[in-house]
């Protein structure tokens, strides 16, 4: 009769040390990550910086006297909140306003609350910061001053942005 | 409930607001004198042709003549709904004179500052 090879003893605690392994990995330092895609780009702001998703179908209502990257306001559970978009901050053409997964990020950064006009949320998850790698020199110049790393996510390349440096710079793209 | 007395009227599709006690006149249109048009502070408004003059006091005490092109109400707004512009909006206005939101008949309604009109 022929047997199975059998598993040894070695082979055994050898899984386990290996298990137990990834089990260590886990507690590396992780970070939170707001993930999503505007026009065919992704990027993601640190969890910390984003305090509500907010559904994109949220009527956003136009303010005359506002410059072109100003979208609107929103009432927020009575409060108004501004929504932006970044696209042209970004040099990214204009999304198309019927995309069905647009959704708005409220997030805080460079001393304004704001709503952050968004196509798709990809995740937000919590990365190892060891995934997180160097902006490349390779980048555009108007992004240099806005990331903070580059990350990949199930094959996708993120780009991660500091919300204070967008913000800041946004102001002073401003005329 | 505190609220505050507005002249309300209507440009295109949006809502403005002045202060009332700020209101001096209010007469016909007339070109003469030369009246402020809001899309003049606020390029980019689309608005109907103007109807009424609003006469606004302005910080030095002078008459300012703002063109309207729909008939102004006299609103008594609650004051929970006025709220100032949000920082960015601070940052992105094209004219000073735009100072606060209120939310009324469900929009935004843009508060003018009368005192900043020119």
């Amino acid at each position: 009769m022929e047997t199975e090879p059998t598993t040894t003893l070695e082979q055994v605690l050898a899984e386990r040390q290996t298990s137990s392994r990834e089990i260590i990995d886990v507690d590396e330092p992780q970070t939170q990550l707001v993930i999503f895609r505007l026009f065919d780009r992704h990027f993601a702001f640190p969890g910390g910086s984003i305090r509500e998703v907010i559904n994109g179908t949220t009527d956003v209502f136009y303010v005359p006297g506002m410059h072109a990257s100003v979208e609107g306001v929103m009432n927020l559970r009575g409060d108004i909140q501004s929504v932006l978009s970044l696209n042209g901050l970004l040099h990214l053409p204009d999304s198309d306003v019927q995309e069905p997964a647009r959704a708005i990020l409220l997030g805080s950064g460079a001393g304004i609350q704001t709503g952050i006009r968004i196509d798709q949320l990809l995740d937000v998850t919590e990365v190892a910061q060891s995934r997180l790698k160097p902006p490349l020199d390779s980048l555009p110049d108007h992004l240099k001053p806005l990331v903070s790393a580059l990350l990949d996510f199930d094959g996708l390349p993120v780009t991660l942005l500091d919300l204070d440096l967008v913000l800041q710079a946004w102001q002073q793209h401003l005329p | 409930m505190s609220s505050l007395a507005v002249v309300v009227w209507s440009a295109g599709s949006q809502l403005f607001a002045l202060e009332a006690s700020r209101i001096r006149a209010l007469q016909p249109y007339s070109p003469d004198p030369a009246p402020l048009h809001l899309h003049q502070l606020l390029p980019g408004l689309v608005i109907e042709p103007a109807l009424f003059c609003l006469g606004c006091q302005t910080a030095d005490d002078q008459l300012c003549w703002l063109a309207i092109g729909s008939e102004p109400q006299h609103v008594q707004l609650s004051t929970d709904s006025i709220q100032p512009l949000p920082a960015a909006l601070q940052h992105a206005r094209q004219h000073p004179a735009l100072r606060a939101l209120a939310w009324y008949q469900n929009r935004p309604l843009t508060v003018l500052d009368g005192t900043l009109l020119s």
